[in-house]
């Protein structure tokens, strides 16, 4: 066996896996995204529950990862949804009643507004 | 015309494939392997992040060489130290030391500006113990 035939496996054994190997692709890059957050949230100044959504995420998707090379890689699914789960579950009291400051797409001003933002006309008394 | 031969019967997925390389790897045993280094995984993973969430954010290292770090030192430490830390603990708990694995691996990564007080930790119990051996 040479480096052409170990390249022909690895070939054969991602054709074979198309689907696995495409969700696994995307679990990875998730988990970078995430870690990347993570590495901008600043202990003491970022709320702990925003920490927690995004770790339970990220280790959700990590685990279908690992899970993918073994023989429970059906119980993948689960993990990722038991962390999406608990990413809208600490999030429940934020949007308990209306949606949260953020969420908003910009509206245009009232004339009102307007001149508030404008600086008022000199003539006005 | 006769019908063409029957493909042979291969296992193509991944876990039949990962099995395979880590039954070249570490023989017979590798099941066991494969279940610890996925413990130790899971355990840098998780370390990670609280490591990532509580470094000092001037911080000179960047997140990637941390990460790789973490990895080479939770793949190659965690087994030595779970084992060491089994038989210290072996008065107070009955537990095999596959059950350290992932909070071993967890604490390797999740300390990361907390590795330069250990060491000093460390130093200083020695010389603490250097110095008692003198005394007499």
């Amino acid at each position: 066996m040479n480096g052409g035939d170990v390249l022909l496996i690895l070939f054969e054994l991602m054709l074979g896996n198309l689907p696995t190997v495409a969700s696994d692709t995307m679990l990875v890059a998730g988990c970078v995204m995430i870690a990347c957050r993570i590495e901008k949230m600043m202990r003491g100044v970022t709320a702990v529950r925003v920490f927690i959504q995004h770790a339970a995420l990220a280790l959700g998707m990590f685990n279908a990862f690992l899970l993918s090379f073994t023989k429970f890689s059906a119980w993948g699914t689960a993990s990722v949804a038991a962390g999406v789960l608990i990413f809208f579950l600490f999030s429940l009291s934020r949007w308990r009643y209306a949606p949260p400051a953020g969420t908003e797409r910009p509206r245009p001003l009232a004339s009102k507004h307007m001149r508030h933002v404008h600086g008022g006309n000199r003539s006005e008394p | 015309m006769a019908a063409p031969p029957p493909a042979p019967d291969v296992d193509l997925s991944l876990w039949a494939a990962t099995l395979t390389v880590a039954g070249l790897l570490w023989g017979p045993r590798a099941g066991q392997f494969l279940a610890a280094y996925a413990l130790i995984l899971l355990g840098w993973f998780a370390g990670l992040l609280v490591g990532l969430y509580r470094r000092d954010m001037d911080s000179k290292l960047p997140a990637w060489v941390y990460a790789l770090i973490t990895l080479i030192i939770c793949i190659g430490v965690t087994v030595p130290a779970s084992q060491f830390l089994a038989q210290r603990l072996v008065d107070f708990t009955d537990a095999s030391f596959t059950g350290f694995l992932l909070p071993v691996a967890f604490l390797i990564s999740a300390a990361p500006d907390k590795w330069a007080a250990f060491g000093r930790l460390l130093y200083s119990k020695w010389q603490a113990l250097q110095g008692q051996e003198k005394k007499p």
